[in-house]
């Protein structure tokens, strides 16, 4: 069995069933206000230039991560904002990032790596862009799986501890994709770089 | 129902391109001329110095997250994949440039000085935007009309660190720019564009 096999084998193995037991989920918020509304992550926002017209953002709270994901509406870029609780540097957001999107999926998922648990594990975040038909993404992360709701157009802001390469300034995403009624839609592995 | 060695097919390839299979580019610059060694403790971090590292760079190509570039003045990878990191090609992207230049350890806590070589391969976990907000022990802002040598502009997607200090509003900067632009010093007027912030690297010693 090849690389390539063997690790697909890893994918199918780990995440089949994974809309279940044992599977982590997470809480989700999607906004949509003015750029000068208080119900907008202010603290997020003001890390962004986005200060008028109307913003879609989706607020994402789980195990390792809580994130904020920022789009003017109908803009072609997005922005976002990753914290874990530890205040590294006295920051409440550990991460801030901008990705461009293109026909609706992110070019990058802009990898941050300057996150850490409390216990000072590295944290990974990225955007994955999920398909059309998925209303679920599932992450492996070691013997864990994390549950993201999808909510709105906006990518999914995912974490994870292990698979992260750090002198690589790199991470591996494992996760499967969940439509209506918990069909698969699909199954993948993502190798995002600190990047640009 | 599609013909299943069809439907065969498909998956493979679509398994290939999810898998981030890069087995197609089997010479890159990297892998044939890129190491892994161990940064160098470094006592000084001087402008000068740091201004002829990255003079080094220059016309050596622009990587998407890359970190490796020798000093015969040819991007041996010109005109890669535009975006991606798997060419792996030679030149770093701007702020891995900026990382090296500025001798950063990967330790985001330690503000120390670590000598990378130029054909070491690293980016660091910084990105332009992470050296716009001084995340990092070693990373500080500073405002622009203060940034002189070596002190940097940074936005939410670019940084560049400044080579010579204009005297008419613009300054020459050191940067690397694009897979088609490669890494260059050219005249920018970041100081004066709002969506640029001053950056400075904390520590000089000289």
């Amino acid at each position: 069995m090849d690389g390539l096999t063997r690790g697909l084998a890893i994918v199918a193995a780990a995440v089949s069933g994974a809309v279940g037991a044992g599977v982590q989920p997470h809480a989700v918020r999607a906004i949509s206000a003015d750029a000068s509304s208080t119900s907008l992550p202010r603290s997020c926002l003001r890390l962004t230039p986005l200060r008028h017209g109307r913003i879609e953002a989706v607020i994402r709270r789980g195990r390792l991560l809580r994130s904020v994901t920022l789009r003017r509406v109908g803009g072609s870029r997005i922005y976002g904002c990753d914290s874990t609780g530890a205040r590294d540097e006295g920051r409440l957001w550990c991460n801030v990032e901008t990705a461009r999107l293109r026909s609706g999926r992110v070019t990058d998922p802009r990898l941050g790596l300057l996150c850490t648990t409390r216990r000072h594990q590295h944290v990974a975040s990225a955007w994955i862009t999920p398909m059309r038909r998925t209303r679920v993404l599932v992450v492996l992360d070691g013997r864990r799986r994390d549950r993201y709701r999808v909510v709105g157009t906006l990518p999914v802001r995912v974490a994870v501890t292990h698979g992260i390469a750090y002198d690589r300034a790199s991470a591996v995403f494992v996760f499967a994709e969940y439509g209506a009624r918990g069909r698969l839609v699909r199954k993948a592995r993502m190798v995002a770089r600190v990047a640009g | 129902m599609k013909p299943p060695l069809l439907t065969f097919v498909g998956a493979f390839l679509a398994a290939l391109v999810l898998a981030g299979a890069t087995g197609a580019r089997t010479s890159s610059f990297q892998t044939a001329n890129c190491n892994v060694a161990t940064a160098q403790p470094s006592a000084s971090l001087t402008r000068d110095g740091a201004l002829n590292y990255a003079y080094v760079a220059t016309e050596e190509g622009y990587q998407w997250g890359g970190g490796c570039w020798n000093n015969d003045d040819i991007d041996s990878s010109y005109g890669d994949p535009v975006g991606v990191s798997w060419p792996q090609g030679e030149g770093g992207d701007c702020s891995g440039l900026t990382f090296k230049t500025w001798r950063e350890s990967l330790d985001t806590g330690n503000a120390g000085h670590y000598y990378w070589a130029p054909l070491r391969n690293v980016h660091g976990p910084y990105t332009a935007q992470s050296f716009k907000y001084g995340y990092g022990a070693p990373n500080g802002t500073v405002l622009k009309s203060a940034a002189g040598a070596m002190d940097g502009f940074a936005s939410d997607t670019h940084v560049g660190m400044i080579f010579f200090r204009g005297a008419t509003g613009g300054d020459d900067i050191v940067e690397a720019k694009c897979e088609y632009c490669g890494t260059d010093t050219w005249y920018r007027t970041y100081r004066s564009d709002s969506s640029y912030g001053g950056i400075r690297r904390l520590g000089w010693t000289g």
